[in-house]
């Protein structure tokens, strides 16, 4: 690039004489309805066809079933991960975002509780409802993917990755209809501009999705790249990559960018608001930026486990970081000042 | 009880015995103009790092962090000073000032993390740091010896969530605010218990760990979490509140505490909730106790009152700013914002300006430690 493009984008902010303000309202239900509740009721979809795989993989193991499991997974991975970017509301009741996805595990939990629940058998896990109340570490799609990748011959370990897969769907179905039912988060986002439980006011809720789509740069930057990559190939860390035993770690920072592109370009999101602001090729910039990164991610040859440690392909993986590192200055600088918003360092996340 | 059965009190309860002075507490409680400072950053790719200024600006040490850091303590006589790691981090720093900034890291009890707040005791030979038991759910005081920072003892901070901790002027008591809040390492920074968090500000005796005195607000206000303080030389009590209730909810966000007497909430035209959008970052008292500040990153405010009448004396807007420290002058304070300014703020006439030369490329984090 893309760096160019960036430093063109700054540019192009920095001389745009002011003109008129975003109309925030018009924002948060464009996001609410264009691309959240899609992206849950996505998650719903998947992960119901994730615990029906599961079932059918247990009442008759084979390879068939098996590779329709895997299948699956992956199309509720997909689901999850474009859903990720949305860091507020209903997906922060109870931890459901960790409850749904459980890493990094940097202290080793599920390792060591999965190891102790297979040796052990333990028949409450696999009852039903028997999940709720468990460590996170043992509900969430991580583990699925250790259960379903590493003990495929396991007929225990099949009963209990049916229940995760239970467990996430009813998780999923509880926050779609947290959103969509009278009095949900919808109903919040859309009437913040009157002042409510959450919000003083329209714009403090444009500012949860913006810190979205900041957060979520963070976590793709920080936990999905830079902790595999390490300072240099010698120093590079495969398995901490997310999703590795199903080589889907760059498909997950795909999705998460078809996210944060989808919140800029569907219509009355980000991208409008910014034509709104008199700060157009800025938006259109955005648009194709998170575009083309995408397209990077999925254009990588190797799964992210192998190619942090490939001499040819992890300049690929360097590159797409840049990209990625480049997004964020641009979400946090122009993109925040021309909607009128502080993302500020303490305001975003204090303590 | 006279200090010499106390002692002998303490030692056959405890194993431990912190070393009090008298004399070095008042000295250490002295207003004296700061002879410099530190805070904890992170820079433009997001990584983490503590740096110490001095009092007119100039650049100090400086040091890498593995994880967002918090406050910083400096050792009372020692040219050191300890980095805390932001909950749930795990991680201490102590940084050799003398030596060029060189650290040496010190890791949390695995069944412990910290929540970001510490302090020396007057003579420098023992450290407080506020920790998690997240198992159990109860919050601690971790108790170092400096001489090699081992951890020889806990006590109980008597909350869950416990945040920042000062000492009294009797450089003995120590007063914690226990944010009420429950999290679990496993769940990042989830809350878990919002509808029955029971926050508290309890003075506690660091030499027993007794419990020696409790505020709470009465049960409408008990999602009001109580994190930062501060403590005059005259022994008022400022603490900072963030709300984890209804926005629409009319509630204070700052008190103060004398002796036994019912907190003081503090309150501003349009309502201290409205200014601060529910949520208080850093409270200290200036040089001289007269005056408080306390800094609101969401609200992008700096708000001050006068300690002895209440009263407001006004605000300075201030983008994303969260660090305060007092200066040497009655009624100055330092202010560090996200944005990476560092500014003076003469509180009874609330003009600004800057130390030092904004770096934009730096984002100052939540506090200033002062040495």
């Amino acid at each position: 690039m893309r760096t160019l493009f960036v430093l063109s984008l700054l540019v192009i902010a920095a001389v745009r004489p002011a003109a008129a303000a975003p109309d925030y309202a018009a924002l948060n239900r464009a996001l609410t309805d264009g691309a959240v509740i899609p992206a849950y009721r996505s998650l719903a979809e998947t992960t119901a066809a994730l615990r029906d795989a599961s079932e059918a993989r247990c009442d008759a193991a084979s390879p068939a079933t098996l590779e329709a499991a895997k299948a699956a997974f992956g199309r509720a991975m997909d689901a999850w991960q474009h859903a990720q970017p949305v860091s507020f509301g209903p997906v922060k009741t109870d931890s459901r975002d960790v409850r749904i996805e459980f890493w990094p595990d940097k202290r080793g939990t599920g390792t060591r509780q999965v190891r102790r629940a297979l040796a052990a058998k333990q028949p409450d896990l696999v009852a039903p409802g028997g999940l709720k109340g468990k460590s996170v570490a043992l509900q969430g799609l991580v583990t699925y993917e250790r259960l379903l990748y590493d003990h495929a011959d396991d007929a225990y370990a099949c009963r209990f990755a049916t229940a995760i897969a239970r467990f996430q769907a009813e998780i999923a179905a509880a926050i779609v209809a947290d959103w969509t039912k009278t009095g949900g988060y919808r109903e919040t986002m859309l009437t913040a501009g009157g002042g409510n439980a959450q919000y003083a006011d329209a714009k403090e809720a444009a500012t949860d999705f913006l810190k979205s789509v900041a957060t979520a740069l963070d976590r793709m930057i920080d936990q999905k790249l830079e902790r595999p990559l390490g300072d240099s190939r010698a120093d590079s860390f495969g398995t901490r990559a997310e999703s590795w035993r199903s080589g889907r770690s760059l498909e997950n920072v795909a999705a998460g960018l078809d996210m944060l592109g989808l919140m800029f370009s569907t219509p009355g999101g980000f991208r409008d608001q910014l034509a709104a602001a008199g700060a157009g090729p800025l938006g259109d910039g955005m648009v194709r930026l998170f575009g083309e990164a995408a397209a990077a991610a999925r254009a990588i040859p190797l799964p992210l486990s192998k190619a942090v440690a490939d001499e040819t392909v992890r300049p690929q993986v360097e590159k797409l970081l840049d990209d990625l590192q480049g997004l964020r200055t641009l979400v946090r600088n122009p993109v925040a000042d021309e909607l009128g918003i502080v993302i500020g360092f303490n305001s975003l996340d204090g303590d | 009880m006279n200090r010499r059965r106390f002692l002998i009190g303490a030692a056959g309860a405890a194993a431990f015995v912190p070393s009090f002075s008298a004399t070095l507490a008042r000295a250490a409680l002295t207003p004296a103009r700061p002879r410099g400072y530190a805070a904890c950053a992170a820079d433009a790719d997001g990584n983490f790092f503590a740096a110490g200024f001095s009092a007119d600006g100039a650049p100090g040490f400086r040091i890498d962090l593995p994880e967002r850091g918090h406050d910083i303590a400096f050792h009372p006589a020692r040219a050191e000073a300890v980095v805390f790691s932001r909950r749930p981090g795990v991680t201490m720093h102590v940084v050799d000032i003398a030596a060029g900034g060189r650290a040496r890291e010190i890791e949390a009890r695995p069944d412990r993390h910290f929540y970001g707040h510490g302090v020396f005791t007057p003579d420098g030979r023992h450290m407080f740091v506020t920790e998690n038991d997240f198992e159990a759910g109860r919050g601690v005081l971790g108790i170092y010896d400096t001489k090699g920072y081992r951890r020889i003892d806990e006590i109980p901070s008597h909350g869950v969530g416990p945040h920042q901790l000062r000492r009294m002027p009797d450089g003995r008591t120590l007063v914690i605010g226990n944010g009420g809040i429950r999290t679990h390492p496993d769940l990042g920074r989830a809350k878990l218990n919002v509808e029955d968090m029971k926050p508290s500000l309890a003075f506690v005796d660091s030499q027993t760990g007794r419990r020696l005195h409790a505020v709470r607000l009465p049960e409408p206000l008990h999602k009001l979490s109580i994190r930062h303080l501060d403590v005059n030389g005259a022994g008022t009590v400022a603490f900072g509140m963030q709300y984890e209730g209804d926005r629409r909810d009319r509630v204070p966000m700052i008190a103060l505490v004398t002796g036994g007497a019912a907190p003081r909430l503090l309150k501003a035209p349009g309502g201290v909730d409205h200014m601060m959008r529910h949520y208080t970052g850093s409270t200290v008292f200036d040089s001289s106790g007269r005056y408080v500040a306390v800094s609101s990153p969401r609200g992008h405010v700096v708000g001050v009152w006068e300690t002895r009448s209440a009263d407001f004396v006004g605000n300075v807007k201030a983008r994303d700013a969260c660090g305060l420290a007092a200066t040497g002058k009655t009624g100055e304070f330092l202010v560090t914002s996200g944005d990476g300014s560092i500014r003076l703020c003469d509180a009874p006439g609330l003009r600004t300006r800057e130390l030092r030369a904004a770096d934009r490329s730096v984002h100052w984090d939540n506090h200033i430690g002062v040495a």
